[in-house]
């Protein structure tokens, strides 16, 4: 089992807080000019793990939150798992981002693109048939689970004041 | 007429809108408010439904008793708000407008949008940080595995992901429990202490488990709009303590004295009864979704105690007409809750409560009486949204006055009422089985659907059929537009094969049953969720059938069952078939192609084809106009579908009553959908309803009687037929001739018609400038909505109509084209 967010946290295993946000403010915008943005969902899911153990009001979505996901950028493209599963004896909600397929995800997400993700996810008003009807999204399992993961997601743009990109 | 007060009409008269200000005060401030109040999420019902819920977890009960235990607890708790001087208490939510969330359907859809949905673009509905919250931490985990959507996923993962394509059809029961008229008169005759104990006593009678479950339920049901009558009454009365002003005061005290006895007790007055009406309405709101439940022929239900009031001198027409209108805006008072992903296909509805006026009584007696007058008088003065005001019409039985007294009111809004005819409607009811008193009784539901009020439990938006997607199926031997090559639909046969038009319908007829039997396969999947989940014991109670059967209604316990099935895309359909005939099998001098290589054409969205879409477009068959394959076609497909579902039933036993109603979803399904052969380009505006493809050639008279040829026996849940005309002057004459073009109409055959009276230009500028135009009202495909309202296509549909002369009878012709409908090459 590999950690997909390594590379980040060792780069940032030094900063305080602020440096820690500024740093990934700066991936981010680096990675929404790119033109696929291919590496968004690493990212994405890198960030998302780092604010939760940074930001105790945005872990408390996850308290007590079980679930399983797997995303996939593209029928061939790269992947990832995550695994909301909360620390026993202390309820703190906790991701674990992994590279390795999970069989029984609550619900398995496949974007069309990196841009197709941040289209929809980062959408002030994301568009779930619309993506669904231009085949820029498939699912297969849970759709509120998509739509949890949906809403944390959006604050991590809007939290570090990162303009959402414009649909295509 | 049923005529008991002389002079009557002429007294009406002395109210307009241009004197309401002086004459009904409180209706003129009533509509101010109205209309500058704005839209909020309600998350009061999804907090206290999912906190008994959660309570009652641990201990076992009966679903139908932990169901009404549920909506007692949200009824008994929730917070009584006063808003303004209404003279009725109670209300949906506790905003003034408010959109209550149902987390068991698709309440959920709107968690992404927590942050954003207060100030989005289109349509936004206000929600608090705090409740945005509740909603994120407290109410939405609870359901993530328990919603409707999802419990049926969980068995039919395939056929639901079909289903989330959106567009092959779509199964509203996993958006709603709802599409149906209560039968209010039951409480104003027994009140809910009555209804409670008739349910004691036969619980007492049998020993049946599920009787015995069914009748507690009610009672627990009961008991939850008892407090919250009583929680009415005693807020009422607290607020009328410390009120200055001594209009209000004497408002609040009476609203608490009403609310003490009713709908407890069996309404004495007006005033009560409507309030009891209200309430009860409130009520089935708390149990199931706020669409298309339906007040019904209210005309008929408070008339006797409208005119025992007024002939013993305790109600005069400015009172009525006061409390008449409270209920309109009451009835306003909510709206749907629509994510942004569904704004594109509902954007810009209400929540559809239909009144409907007039027609005959259940022996075919003229049942227009003083009410009906003045509840149209009501629809005149006050132009919002809800309620959706349908008048009926029953030729040789209603007076011409009559007629043209719905006529008058519809040139003065507009907009509305919607006319329909009683002899067709109670004609394709009766065929449906319904007894010819039951089907005399009919009410309008929602959009256009026909059901025998308090009787008829006919889930009428229940499937939602896309015509087009069919069509495209047929021309791709089975395949969709979203699903690439996977065979979709049975493999009906590649176009290339194809030797005459015999050969397409028999495609059409494949893959419109293959599409039909998925249909109500999945409907009746959802069915037997919502009976495992959501029994609705409240709304059984207000039916004939539940009580003396001692079943629930969405186990099959009301007299009649139907389900409601409607198309989208009907004329564009039509209009391809036709095209197809004509320029593929026909031997067309000017295009001699095969269907193959016009289907070619079409899926390249006619690109280097200018010439042939502008023949498909203007010259092809139209129906709407007299062209005999045109009518020939429009006939055969309307049997066609009908004949289909004519041997399906649903999970209740009943059946499937065809309509052809869109609503806004023809302009935003329109948007996703590919070329079709009648020349319409890919993602441009389906045709709305029944109605005729806007700007094709024809005349008034040609567009009438080609809807009035349809069989209505094969369209017994009705349809919406979009006629707009030019403004015109109201006078004697012309209100005259709008009537006798619906009776021509009307005798011709024709179900419904609905208007729009705007001219092109000025729909247009009310689209550039929304600020001038705040008040503007227009119909959709089946219901009112504020232009402003709605989205852009459906904006565009509205403005691209076909406008009609009235005194001419001719098309007035829109050019230049709108982008909407402009050929991009």
């Amino acid at each position: 089992m590999k950690l997909i967010s390594g590379n980040i946290i060792s780069a940032m295993s030094r900063l305080n807080r602020e440096s820690k946000l500024k740093y990934i403010k700066e991936l981010f915008i680096k990675e929404m000019n790119s033109k696929r943005m291919d590496s968004l969902l690493e990212l994405l899911l890198d960030a998302m793990s780092i604010f939760f153990v940074l930001n105790p009001d945005f872990r408390r979505n996850i308290d007590n939150f079980r679930a399983k996901y797997t995303f996939r950028i593209g029928n061939n493209g790269s992947g990832a798992s995550v695994v909301f599963s909360p620390l026993e004896r202390i309820k703190y909600g906790r991701m674990i981002v992994k590279t390795d397929p999970i069989d029984d995800a609550d619900v398995s997400v496949t974007f069309e693109s990196g841009r197709a993700m941040a289209e929809f996810l980062f959408s002030e008003s994301p568009d779930i048939f619309a993506a669904l009807l231009d085949n820029k999204l498939s699912f297969s399992g849970n759709l509120n689970y998509l739509f949890k993961f949906a809403y944390m997601a959006k604050h991590l743009p809007k939290t570090l004041g990162i303009e959402i990109p414009a649909a295509a | 007429m049923v005529n008991n007060i002389k002079g009557f009409r002429e007294k009406l008269k002395q109210y307009t809108p241009e004197n309401m200000e002086k004459e009904l005060p409180l209706l003129a401030d009533l509509l101010d408010r109205h209309y500058k109040a704005s839209a909020s999420v309600d998350i009061e019902r999804a907090y206290y439904i999912t906190e008994y819920l959660k309570n009652s977890e641990i201990f076992y009960s009966p679903i139908p008793i932990k169901r009404a235990g549920a909506v007692s607890n949200y009824m008994s708790k929730r917070k009584v708000y006063f808003h303004d001087s209404n003279m009725l208490g109670g209300a949906t939510t506790s905003k003034e407008i408010g959109a209550p969330l149902y987390p068991e359907f698709l309440g959920l859809a709107i968690w992404p949008e927590l942050d954003t949905i207060s100030g989005r673009k289109a349509n936004p509905q206000f929600l608090s940080e705090e409740d945005a919250d509740i909603l994120n931490f407290e109410v939405f985990p609870y359901w993530m595995d328990k919603t409707i959507l999802e419990l049926v996923r969980k068995d039919e993962p395939e056929k639901q992901s079909l289903l989330e394509k959106m567009v092959l059809l779509t199964v509203s029961k996993s958006a709603t429990l709802s599409h149906t008229t209560p039968c209010y008169e039951v409480v104003l005759k027994k009140g809910i202490t009555g209804i409670i104990r008739e349910a004691m006593d036969k619980k007492e009678k049998t020993l049946e488990d599920d009787k015995i479950a069914f009748y507690e339920s009610v009672k627990i049901a009961m008991k939850g709009i008892l407090a919250y009558a009583d929680n009415i009454s005693k807020k009422a009365i607290e607020l009328a303590e410390t009120e200055k002003d001594e209009a209000k005061r004497k408002n609040l005290i009476e609203i608490s004295k009403i609310c003490a006895r009713v709908p407890a007790n069996p309404a004495s007055g007006y005033r009560e009864a409507v309030n009891s009406l209200w309430i009860c309405q409130v009520a089935v709101f708390a149990e199931n979704s706020n669409m298309a439940i339906n007040p019904g022929r209210i005309d008929q239900i408070l008339y006797p105690y409208f005119i025992r009031d007024y002939n013993e001198g305790r109600l005069s027409i400015k009172d009525a007409l006061e409390i008449t209108g409270s209920l309109w805006f009451k009835l306003a008072d909510n709206v749907n809750l629509v994510p942004e992903a569904a704004e594109r296909l509902f954007g810009g509805a209400g929540a559809v409560p239909a009144v409907t006026l007039g027609g005959v009584d259940t022996e075919g007696k003229d049942a227009v009486n003083e009410l009906t007058y003045l509840m149209l008088k009501v629809t005149e003065l006050l132009p919002i949204r809800d309620p959706n005001v349908n008048a009926r019409y029953f030729q040789e039985v209603n007076s011409l006055e009559y007629r043209d007294e719905v006529s008058r009111v519809v040139m003065s809004t507009r907009a509305i009422p919607a006319f329909f005819n009683d002899k067709e409607n109670i004609d394709t009811l009766v065929n449906q089985g319904l007894t010819v008193e039951h089907a005399r009784d009919y009410a309008v539901i929602g959009c256009v659907e026909l059901g025998s009020a308090g009787r008829d439990y006919s889930s009428s938006s229940s499937i939602f059929m896309m015509l087009y997607t069919i069509l495209y199926m047929a021309l791709h031997n089975g395949k969709t537009p979203v699903t690439g090559d996977a065979q979709i639909g049975p493999a009906s046969g590649d176009v290339s094969s194809f030797n005459s038009i015999e050969d397409l319908w028999k495609a059409y007829g494949e893959q419109y049953n293959w599409m039909a039997e998925t249909a109500v396969y999945l409907n009746n999947v959802y069915g037997k969720k919502h009976q495992e989940n959501l029994p609705t014991p409240l709304l059984s109670a207000f039916f004939e059938g539940p009580m003396e059967k001692g079943k629930d209604l969405i186990f099959g316990g009301a007299t009649y069952n139907s389900s409601g099935i409607t198309h989208i895309g009907f004329a564009d359909v039509c209009d391809s078939i036709s095209a197809i005939e004509d320029v593929c099998f026909s031997k067309n001098p000017e295009f001699n192609m095969t269907l193959k290589e016009l289907v070619t054409v079409v899926d390249n969205n006619f690109k280097g084809h200018k010439g042939l879409r502008a023949y498909l477009q203007n010259d092809a068959p139209k129906y709407g106009t007299d062209n005999p394959i045109a009518v020939e076609n429009s006939k055969r497909l309307i049997a066609l579908h009908y004949n289909i579902f004519n041997d399906m039933k649903n999970y209740r036993g009943g059946n499937h009553r065809l309509a052809y109603w869109t609503m806004t979803n023809h302009a935003g399904y329109g948007t996703v959908a590919k070329a079709l052969p009648n020349g319409r380009q890919a993602g441009k505006l389906l045709s709305s309803g029944i109605t005729p493809v806007s700007q094709i050639k024809t005349q008034l008279t040609e567009a009438l009687n080609s809807v009035a040829c349809l069989d209505s026996k094969c369209i017994p849940g009705a349809y919406a037929l979009n006629m707009k005309y030019s403004p015109i002057e109201i006078s004697e004459n012309t209100v005259h001739d709008f009537g006798n073009i619906v009776e021509g109409y009307f005798k011709n055959g024709g179900q419904q018609v609905q208007f729009n009276i705007n001219d092109y230009e000025t729909l247009m500028d009310a689209k550039a400038h929304s600020e001038n135009y705040p008040r503007l009202l227009v119909r959709v495909s089946g219901y009112s909505a504020n232009f402003k309202s709605l989205n852009e296509a459906m904006q565009d549909e509205l403005i691209t109509r076909s406008q009609y002369n009235l005194s001419t009878g001719r098309l007035v012709e829109l050019r230049p084209l709108p982008e909407s409908f402009a050929d991009p090459e």
